[in-house]
């Protein structure tokens, strides 16, 4: 394609995520104190995407963020699992006239700012669409700088998140990704699967369809050797073999927040999406920062959740 | 003087019938003008809402509903839209009082009974009935009158309507996977699904506001809009329709291009695996 070389220029970015070097000693003005209110006169509006984004250090134990809790928000209320498609990278670099690739990087520095916001407020699975099946057909120059993107963040951020004791599952098509990345994605999996504060699970060339018949493959299989009979085969074993179940307790998604304004699912948790309450953002997803989170999770909060049963009067 | 009222009264509501179904058709012109999706999906919620909201009999909250379902069909049929499914009853439904279920199974009946009386009006619009579901978890007799409709209706072809009853995607999905316990790729889980054959859903629309699939064609929704108005089923109207409809317009080409890479990506993993 023509647009390709021209593509080739403006991915070359200089400058990729830094590891963190030394402790936070403040948070991002995108995540001031909520306490402070919803207004935003203190700093003027700093996208997720630009500002520099820390870990707080103790700060994220029990007992001692009572004073950061979101106002509006019941911590009981709070969904356990929250699902997110990160749409609109490269609409938020267009808008800025920026190449392709600082939109990508923009949305990792968002997904990290997401991911401590969620470990922050308890929060106990998060699920990110970061890569799907279908992305693969996107020109080559971008996958191959989102490849890198992938690998750069696991050798570089992978020392804090074990310290703030996240544990990450890969799920999706690994045998398509680059095999350095396959090697690490595999040994980020063993060194963090003892890690229980937060479950972060990265879709990397996912298909939901796909999940699904992977998981019929394997029951077929079963049954081949005479382990399963076909009519002993229910939701219960579907659900077993996808490769969400490696979410301990919260398999299935309490909200699913897709970004840029986009209404549809795009083959992401096809049969998990079932009773997930849907949210849908106008933002791009690097310009997704604390208050569009907390605004997410109170629209959760006000949804009635019937499971296809009725309230009581 | 009241002799010649009634007649007169009736002159002229069958005049304003008229003058509304031609002002329809010439909007639906300009609708069609620009694709229209070839499937719509509705998901009927807010009748019980719709009830409390009006001080209405509880009784009445599922009545309401079907006959703003029946407005919104022939709205369809107008329209010219190929293909409809509604999601009225859900396998997770079962687990309701069972005073709700028998209410709602005895309207099925009701208006089963009142379509087989009347299937000439099914046959002039043109519309074809699917029952999509589970039917075995039905009443004998509800299941022989579905069975019987699908039969009367099915020479004809102007819009296909699938009534999803007794179904969830989970559900359908469980059987595609009893079913392809030979070789497994996405058409063999597809073949035992109770929406293969159909096409797929272009537009998903909720109503009563809430964002959720609840079961209902997840499988199929990959590549399809969605569609929340705030509005109770009973409440949907011309507009809405017609809003939901140029939503759909607007974002045909992006839908087109996602969906066409699901299934070519599907086609690639399984000639690979």
């Amino acid at each position: 394609m023509l647009a390709t070389s021209k593509l080739r220029c403006q991915l070359f970015v200089p400058n990729l995520p830094k590891s963190i070097k030394r402790p936070a000693t403040n948070h991002c003005a995108a995540g001031s104190p909520s306490f402070i209110g919803k207004s935003k006169a203190c700093s003027a509006r700093v996208s997720a995407g630009e500002a520099p984004i820390t870990f707080p250090r103790g700060g994220g134990k029990d007992g001692d963020d009572e004073g950061d809790f979101p106002f509006g928000l019941r911590r009981e209320a709070l969904p356990k699992h929250v699902a997110v498609i990160m749409d609109g990278n490269g609409r938020w670099a267009a808008s800025r006239g920026l190449p392709t690739a600082s939109g990508h990087v923009a949305g990792y520095k968002a997904l990290k700012l997401m991911v401590e916001l969620s470990c922050r407020w308890g929060i106990r699975v998060l699920t990110v669409f970061a890569f799907s099946s279908e992305n693969w057909l996107r020109p080559k120059p971008e996958v191959d700088f989102l490849m890198t993107l992938f690998e750069n963040v696991l050798k570089e951020d992978l020392r804090d998140l074990l310290r703030e004791d996240i544990r990450i599952c890969i799920i999706g098509d690994s045998s398509k990704l680059p095999k350095t990345l396959q090697k690490m994605s595999t040994e980020v999996e063993e060194i963090s699967h003892r890690n229980s504060r937060l479950d972060l699970v990265v879709a990397l060339s996912y298909s939901g369809r796909t999940d699904i018949v992977q998981a019929c493959q394997k029951i077929a299989q079963k049954v081949k050797n005479g382990i399963l009979h076909p009519e002993d085969i229910t939701e219960t074993c579907v659900a077993q073999e996808l490769e969400t179940s490696s979410a301990v307790g919260y398999p299935y998604p309490d909200l699913l927040i897709r970004t840029s304004g986009e209404l549809r699912l795009s083959n992401f948790l096809l049969w998990e999406l079932a009773y997930t309450e849907l949210y849908f953002s106008q933002s791009h997803w690097p310009d997704f920062g604390e208050d569009e989170y907390v605004e997410a999770l109170r629209a959760f909060q006000k949804r009635q959740r019937r499971f296809g049963l009725r309230t009581a009067l | 003087m009241a002799n010649l009222l009634t007649p007169l009264l009736q002159f002229l509501l069958s005049g304003l019938d008229l003058a509304l179904l031609y002002l329809r058709r010439c909007l639906f012109q300009i609708l069609a003008s620009a694709p229209l999706p070839h499937h719509v999906s509705f998901i009927l919620d807010g009748n019980r809402r719709y009830a409390r909201k009006y001080d209405l009999p509880p009784g009445d909250a599922h009545q309401t509903g079907f006959r703003n379902l029946v407005r919104i069909l022939r709205y369809c049929a107008e329209l010219g839209l190929p293909c409809v499914s509604i999601f009225a009853f859900s396998i997770d439904n079962f687990r309701r009082t069972p005073h709700e279920i028998a209410t709602l199974m005895s309207l099925f009946r009701e208006k089963l009974l009142a379509l087989r009386d009347d299937i000439a009006l099914l046959n002039d619009a043109g519309i074809r009935i699917h029952f999509i579901g589970d039917i075995s978890l039905l009443d004998q007799d509800i299941r022989d009158l579905v069975l019987h409709l699908a039969e009367e209706t099915k020479g004809n072809d102007r819009l296909d309507l699938l009534l999803c009853i007794a179904y969830s995607t989970r559900y359908e999905m469980v059987r595609g996977a009893r079913g392809a316990c030979e070789e497994v790729t996405v058409a063999d889980v597809e073949r035992e699904m109770y929406l293969t054959g159909y096409p797929e859903p272009d537009l998903l629309v909720r109503t009563s506001g809430e964002w959720r699939m609840s079961n209902f064609v997840q499988w199929q929704s990959g590549g399809c809009m969605l569609h929340s108005p705030g509005c109770l089923w009973p409440e949907l109207s011309l507009r809405h329709l017609v809003s939901a409809v140029v939503r759909f317009q607007r974002g045909r080409d992006y839908l087109r291009d996602a969906r066409s890479k699901i299934w070519f990506y599907d086609r690639c993993y399984f000639k690979r695996a």
